[in-house]
């Protein structure tokens, strides 16, 4: 027999209802919030958002992986982040809504939950408890995002005031050490 | 001598919320001189400036390198307080000085004695922290206007500056 394939709105929400981030949140807050999430599907290489459009979103991957990247004026094309499945992305446009600093494409079939600032915002000023737990969680992850990037700066500066290779090698280290992957916890819906 | 509920941290909380989020920092005044912190010393702390003029520099090469001016007002570790790790730069006075710090025990007591203003100021330092990190996106960018293959120090081995490549570019 076939087992039916599983609802894919109903593996996402137990994704997020059971994700680490909403330990300890009670069952109700955490269905209520993922019931605010509007799903979008996306196939490879689909563009979810454009950099400099303006954005005011959350996204969760709920199936499959996107890449945020930014082209550089130098010709280079500069990896901000990756998402693969329960992990979010515009993070910072949900805090402080702006131009969106990437281009988020889909790397693979990809199923994705969009939480919009105004409801965010609501469920933060009622204190709302899942709803304060993803704020926690955003959090960690915006410090993690500065640390690596003021790490890559760091490089980059060390680089272009001539550095020697012992100098860069140790950052590099620096990075590599201060920098978990994507799927660590501490990133991790 | 600035008050610490004039930083702009506090200006979005309701006063009482600001009021008590106040109390909980602890003061602490530096001699010229002195230093707050040094670059590799576990952080677990914000600081904010409130009086005098203080220095980040780093001297983890052997010599030291002044990374920028500290004035009053200018808030530090915001990350830290959230995600503990190394200071990156010594923060030192350059001139006397008073600073207020909140580690990361208060702020996590915070939550349970004064749960609004907690959940108040940890909004507003998550904001904060996003328009750090925008500006940090933005100082990458300009300074990936030239191709870094362009900016590596001549004659490192193409190994290594693959290596610093990829990690600058993120790939």
């Amino acid at each position: 027999m076939f087992s039916s394939s599983s609802d894919p709105d109903q593996d996402a929400a137990e994704l997020l209802l059971n994700s680490p981030v909403f330990a300890g949140v009670p069952d109700a807050s955490r269905r209520a919030l993922v019931r605010q999430l509007n799903p979008q599907d996306a196939a490879p290489g689909e563009t979810l958002f454009t950099q400099g459009e303006p954005g005011d979103t959350l996204w969760m991957v709920a199936v499959g992986e996107v890449v945020l990247t930014r082209a550089t004026a130098g010709g280079d094309t500069a990896e901000l982040d990756r998402a693969g499945p329960g992990q979010m992305f515009g993070e910072l446009d949900i805090i402080a809504p702006g131009p969106r600093s990437s281009t988020a494409t889909a790397l693979a079939p990809s199923r994705l939950l969009v939480l919009r600032r105004g409801v965010f915002r609501q469920l933060l000023n009622e204190r709302d408890p899942a709803a304060e737990a993803l704020l926690r969680a955003l959090t960690t992850r915006v410090c993690h995002r500065l640390r690596r990037l003021d790490a890559r700066i760091a490089l980059l500066s060390d680089a272009r005031r001539g550095a020697d290779a012992d100098q860069l090698a140790r950052r590099l280290a620096e990075l590599d050490a201060g920098a978990p992957a994507p799927a660590s916890p501490p990133e991790s819906l | 001598m600035i008050d610490l509920l004039d930083v702009p941290l506090f200006r979005g909380l309701e006063p009482e919320v600001a009021e008590a989020v106040a109390s909980v920092f602890t003061r602490r005044r530096l001699e010229a001189g002195d230093c707050l912190f040094r670059q590799g010393d576990r952080g677990d702390s914000l600081v904010i400036v409130l009086d005098g003029l203080f220095e980040l520099i780093q001297d983890d090469t052997g010599e030291e390198l002044h990374l920028a001016d500290v004035p009053v007002g200018r808030i530090l570790g915001l990350v830290s307080l959230v995600d503990p790790g190394p200071r990156t730069a010594t923060l030192r006075a350059l001139e006397d000085g008073e600073v207020a710090v909140l580690d990361q025990n208060t702020f996590n007591k915070l939550w349970d004695s004064q749960g609004d203003a907690a959940a108040r100021l940890h909004h507003q330092l998550c904001q904060a922290t996003v328009h750090e990190l925008r500006s940090a996106e933005r100082k990458l960018l300009e300074l990936l206007n030239a191709p870094v293959h362009e900016q590596l120090p001549a004659g490192l081995a193409p190994e290594l500056a693959m290596r610093v490549r990829r990690a600058i570019l993120g790939a």
